[in-house]
């Protein structure tokens, strides 16, 4: 723990260097997406991406606030999307994890055999689409996005396994003063699960905030207002990505930066927020019992 | 019956999560039998198509693209194994060593942050790097007096631009279970070997890395067996329908999701038995890797 040596002096300051380069080299990104979405698009187009604008203006994100523009029915559609899937996944999957991890429940070996196989193997995108769409007809219906993720297998382990470290005596004494199943869920294990409920919680919503296949696939063009806005914004990038040089739609290069500024914004917003106990819900959560 | 009074609650609990794996896990798995018909998309239902037995995976090996997403599957990940895997390792041991706890936190907090961005944005990102006209590469190139390069049609770079964009987006929170394995050492071992005459780097070789060794072993088990699955929600994100990348990045997963999301229903039936061949290749390949760690005396992911 003590530093000694002139050479581990020289690592020390190296270190520090090193991660401090690398944490810029994760920021960076951000910080230049910023000036250009905050940049004036004649000035950008003279002086192109830098970190910061040469001339301000909040032209893109008026553009985007604007009427007609798709952008901000996409991002209603997604804050939809996102509570409406996140409160689904996260009470769906929680009540399936505290019943899982009820000692001596009989038939819990296969219901964990078969919660297992269904994260290791899958029928695939074309079963899958031609069960949703076809037999179901959820076709333009919210639904089709929201249910088939309302139960994660991964957080539900995670669930199961920080609910193991659960001392066993709390639960007998519950049990002694009548304590019913749901009960024991709302007012025992709920309190004690905060860490790891704001863990699976967090992952829930960026999973449906950052969900953009489903939706593609599900909602036609005649409901874009569906779409949510990682799903509007991979269509407007996919201009600039193709080998002819896009432009066909013409968004301007400023306004699709706001958009990922928008898109991102949340996420930068809420996820430090709920660091202390993601750190310690997934710590807890990934010891085996 | 007292056991049913007692314990009915919990099954009701377990209800809404297996009747949802029931309804989109396990049901839509009849529609493999895609793979072995004659498929019309106006029949009411895909029972009614004409049987056409192993048809489909035949043709499969008769389709030059079939070893094209073979290959370009397997290199990637090859590639992902040997640089992705090791690297939040060794990032892990590197933050270990920081003693500022401050430092430690923001560096944290700034490492994981990519992990949470979806594949999209981080498209949006890279287009500040290789856009032709204004992209940082670019005009980097231009101020040595390069000829720019124009990136979105140019396949040969595409796979390290997906190792790299991996690795940006990986690293850092890979190392979150490997710090957490690392906070759980005896401290009293570090104080031993530094009496010992240990230095840090004996001490990070001989004390730090063999307790993370469980955790080094289960995250490989987990590497090795997706070698034969596709990142498709990068590559389709950040590649798209380019018909020049693909061929270096196009994938099982780009192609069936291209097939579907275009509605050429044709390629249905193909689509379904090239998933269903990748999906039982992992199924083993992830069977395999955790039964060989559970033989060699660790303990696996089940």
């Amino acid at each position: 723990m003590r530093i000694r040596s002139r050479g581990q002096i020289a690592f020390q300051i190296f270190n520090y260097i090193f991660l401090t380069l690398l944490g810029l080299c994760f920021l960076l990104p951000y910080l230049i997406i910023l000036s250009a979405a905050f940049s004036s698009e004649s000035s950008f187009l003279l002086h192109g991406y830098s970190l910061w604008p040469a001339e301000w203006s909040l032209d893109a994100f008026a553009a985007i606030f604007g009427e007609g523009s798709g952008i901000f029915d996409s991002f209603l559609s997604s804050v939809l999307i996102t509570v409406c899937g996140t409160a689904l996944q996260v009470t769906v999957t929680t009540l399936t994890a505290f019943g899982l991890s009820r000692r001596n429940l009989i038939g819990k070996r296969a219901l964990m055999v078969v919660l297992l196989f269904s994260m290791l193997f899958s029928g695939g995108l074309v079963p899958s689409y031609i069960w949703i769409a076809g037999t179901l007809q959820l076709r333009n219906n919210y639904l089709a996005v929201l249910l088939p993720g309302a139960m994660n297998a991964w957080n539900c382990i995670l669930e199961m396994n920080y609910l193991r470290g659960v001392p066993q005596e709390m639960e007998e004494a519950a049990k002694m003063d009548g304590c019913g199943p749901w009960r024991m869920l709302l007012r025992i294990f709920v309190p004690v699960s905060v860490p790891v409920i704001a863990t699976v919680t967090l992952f829930a919503a960026v999973q449906y905030w950052n969900m953009w296949a489903e939706p593609t696939l599900y909602f036609d063009s005649n409901h874009r207002y569906m779409l949510p806005l990682t799903a509007l914004l991979r269509e407007i990038i996919q201009e600039d990505t193709s080998p002819s040089g896009g432009g066909v739609k013409g968004v301007d290069e400023t306004v699709k930066m706001a958009t990922v500024v928008v898109a991102t914004l949340p996420i930068i917003c809420v996820y430090p927020f709920l660091q202390k106990y993601f750190m310690s819900g997934l710590m807890l959560g990934s010891v085996k019992g | 019956m007292s056991y049913l009074r007692q314990n009915g609650g919990y099954y009701l609990m377990l209800l809404p999560g297996y009747l949802i794996l029931l309804l989109f896990s396990f049901i839509p798995m009849y529609g493999l039998y895609l793979a072995f018909v004659d498929y019309n998309p106006l029949l009411p239902s895909i029972f009614d198509n004409t049987f056409l037995g192993t048809y489909w995976f035949e043709v499969m090996f008769t389709r030059p693209d079939m070893w094209k997403m073979v290959r370009n599957t397997l290199l990637l990940n090859l590639m992902k194994l040997l640089i992705c895997f090791p690297a939040p390792v060794v990032l892990a041991l590197l933050i270990n060593e920081i003693r500022s706890k401050v430092f430690k936190r923001v560096f944290q907090t700034v490492s994981y942050l990519p992990n949470f961005i979806s594949w999209v944005i981080v498209s949006g990102m890279l287009l500040i790097f290789l856009d032709t006209d204004n992209g940082l590469f670019n005009q980097l190139i231009l101020l040595f007096g390069g000829e720019p390069v124009s990136w979105y049609s140019d396949a040969s770079k595409w796979r390290w631009i997906l190792v790299l964009t991996n690795l940006w987006k990986s690293v850092g929170w890979g190392t979150i279970m490997f710090l957490a394995a690392m906070t759980a050492v005896d401290k009293g071992l570090y104080e031993a070997a530094y009496v010992d005459g240990a230095g840090r780097l004996r001490q990070a070789v001989s004390i730090t890395l063999p307790s993370i060794a469980p955790t080094i072993t289960i995250t490989l088990i987990l590497t090795v067996g997706k070698l034969f699955s596709d990142d498709f929600d990068q590559i389709y994100s950040l590649v798209g329908d380019n018909p020049i990348l693909a061929e270096t990045t196009q994938v099982i997963g780009t192609q069936i999701y291209a097939n579907v999301n275009g509605g050429a229903y044709g390629e249905f039936p193909l689509s379904t038995a090239y998933g269903l061949v990748q999906g039982i290749i992992s199924l083993i390949l992830i069977l395999l890797s955790n039964f060989a760690v559970k033989r060699m005396g660790q303990e696996g992911i089940w």
